[in-house]
């Protein structure tokens, strides 16, 4: 387990960010998902010392729940939401400077720091003053600064913020390349869905402080009732008929002709199907089990209609 | 790896102390006068009170005949022929501390101006506080750092080049008279000097902390020092018995304290506890303001 949350609340004067919040943060790459104000940047200023919890206990990986928070940061790495830069520095040196502040000799420092740079991309621009960047190279400047010490835990803090399409892929796939290949514990605090949906095996969803649902992916994605989606060349009619002999309960039509949405009771074997679209006298294209969307999810464990995260 | 197929290495290593993360962050704000040329001429021009002493020392040594054989008294004559309090005579106190406290006002409002007062305020300005503060390092190492990096700078021409003088002519006097008449001397002016230099830095860079803007920072900064001396004098020379209205300027109650503590006669009589209490209420003032400005708080909100 890298992160444990227990009963956590987190308070600003009278305002309360985050209310008895408690979860565990396994392995690998896991989203912290809510809208904007539900508490995500908070939990994670409160896991780097940043913000005192008004009750609750913290623990990052093996470390003791009343470490310092140093000790903390210097086996995770943060990057931070803001847009942010050290003035006057490129980006070779905003890293390296990164890493002395964490702890580095200088020498290792200087090394880790275009290496890093190298892993992010920017190896072109390092000697290019941060000011002048992009707001995606920007990203990853931070993400390289937060990567420098060889950190155990990563916690990024909206990572995709303000990147166009293309540097929202680029960034994307380095955290998966950070959590996949170089077996980081990534924590990604976002408000879009598809960023999360996209790079996490996991993920715990906020909404007002509170956690409504968490739990790896495929868990949370998989629908309480046994739903497939079939697109086959029989004749509706036909089809239909064949489908409810063999004991299928319900049978939605789709937008593309040919295709349906089953609902299969538990015993139903998914060779009967197939046989039933043979007796229908059409073929089967494409039969799949299918899984609810992480908007799905969201909207059921919050309880809305719609939702602002995207 | 997907994007850029590069070996990753882990790292070992040993975390480093505190004051050795704290160095980049002082040694950048001591260099960032350096970074163009405009900047190192600067800190030349601001150097010129100094050199003008150095150049006098060594004319009054006779190290330098400018004016021929017959014009200069040569080798200790110079000083001795001065009275042992002129503050023109290297022999005398007042020659160390009066080149910084009646000339270098200009030079320190100008380097306070470029570096001091603006050290956080840019910080705070760019988001930088967020990407200091959640590293290896505190907010108070964080402003001693950038502390630190100001009174080296300002140090140069108020330390380092008095005592370099000092020890030029040691090595150039051609005898031990300039030695023996000044080492006794000598520590009390280091140690004072040292002490007003970082006294100043920090309000500097205190005040910088208390802004967002680097120049509004710095504008402001400047009209207090520049705006407090100059109504100091003018209201002690309208109302000439109440010579503590001097004091409301920090950089005169701060010379008068140098001069105190330098054991340097002040001429312009302001009492020392006025002084005082001009200089403690400032830090006090400043101690408070930045206890509520350098929470962590206020950088991550």
């Amino acid at each position: 387990m890298t992160v444990k949350l227990e009963d956590i609340t987190i308070r600003y004067g009278s305002h309360v960010a985050v209310e008895g919040v408690t979860a565990e943060f396994p392995d690998g790459a896991v989203g912290l998902l809510g809208r904007n104000g539900a508490g995500k940047s908070s939990i994670l200023k409160a896991l780097l010392g940043l913000l005192r919890p008004a009750a609750g206990k913290l623990s990052v990986l093996d470390l003791a729940e009343n470490a310092s928070p140093l000790e903390i940061r210097r086996v995770v790495g943060y990057m931070p939401e803001k847009d942010c830069h050290i003035p006057g520095l490129n980006g070779y040196e905003t890293v390296a400077l990164a890493g002395r502040m964490t702890g580095l000799p200088a020498r290792d420092a200087a090394r880790r720091s275009h290496e890093m740079l190298y892993l992010v991309g920017l190896d072109e621009q390092r000697y290019r003053p941060v000011a002048g960047y992009s707001a995606g190279m920007r990203q990853k400047v931070k993400l390289a600064s937060a990567l420098v010490h060889d950190p155990q835990v990563l916690f990024l803090d909206e990572p995709t913020n303000g990147l166009d399409p293309a540097g929202r892929r680029e960034m994307l796939d380095l955290v998966s390349t950070l959590a996949d290949d170089l077996n980081k514990s990534v924590l990604l605090s976002s408000h879009i869905l598809q960023d999360v949906e996209r790079t996490c095996h996991s993920v715990v969803l906020l909404e007002k402080g509170r956690v409504m649902a968490s739990g790896p992916m495929q868990e949370l994605t998989q629908s309480p009732v046994r739903l497939f989606d079939l697109d086959s060349s029989a004749a509706p009619e036909a089809l239909a008929s064949a489908l409810r002999e063999a004991g299928v309960l319900e049978i939605e039509g789709r937008e593309t002709k040919g295709s349906y949405r089953l609902t299969l009771p538990d015993h139903l074997p998914l060779p009967a199907i197939f046989a039933a679209v043979v007796s229908s006298g059409g073929t089967v294209r494409r039969l799949v089990e299918h899984r609810r969307s992480l908007e799905e999810v969201f909207l059921g464990a919050v309880g809305a209609d719609s939702v602002e995260v995207r | 790896m997907t994007i850029h197929g590069v070996g990753y290495r882990s790292l070992e290593y040993q975390a480093t102390p505190m004051w050795e993360r704290l160095m980049p962050i002082a040694s950048m704000e001591f260099r960032s006068m350096f970074q163009n040329r405009r900047g190192l001429i600067i800190f030349i021009i601001c150097q010129v009170p100094a050199i003008a002493y150095l150049i006098m020392m060594m004319i009054i040594l006779g190290i330098w005949k400018l004016f021929g054989e017959q014009a200069v008294m040569s080798g200790n004559e110079g000083f001795v022929a001065l009275s042992e309090e002129s503050p023109q005579n290297p022999i005398s106190p007042a020659f160390y501390v009066d080149q910084v406290m009646l000339w270098s006002f200009p030079s320190f409002l100008v380097l306070t101006f470029l570096v001091s007062c603006r050290a956080v305020a840019k910080d705070r300005a760019a988001n930088a506080l967020e990407i200091y503060w959640t590293r290896g390092i505190t907010p108070i190492g964080y402003f001693l750092a950038k502390w630190f990096g100001s009174f080296l700078l300002l140090g140069v021409g108020f330390v380092a080049l008095p005592v370099c003088q000092w020890i030029i002519g040691v090595m150039m006097a051609p005898d031990a008279t300039f030695f023996d008449s000044t080492y006794a001397f000598m520590p009390r002016v280091i140690l004072t000097m040292t002490l007003f230099t970082a006294v100043m830095s920090g309000m500097a860079v205190g005040f910088s902390a208390l802004s967002r803007s680097p120049n509004f920072s710095a504008i402001l900064w400047v009209l207090l020092m520049f705006g407090s001396t100059a109504l100091g004098n003018a209201l002690s020379q309208i109302f000439r018995s109440q010579l503590w209205l001097r004091s409301l300027s920090p950089w005169d109650s701060a010379g008068r304290l140098v001069h105190w503590g330098a054991g340097v006669q002040d001429t312009r009589d302001q009492p020392l506890w006025s002084a005082c209490m001009v200089i403690g209420t400032v830090i006090l003032l400043l101690v408070l303001a930045l206890s509520r400005r350098l929470r962590v708080q206020e950088a991550v909100q």
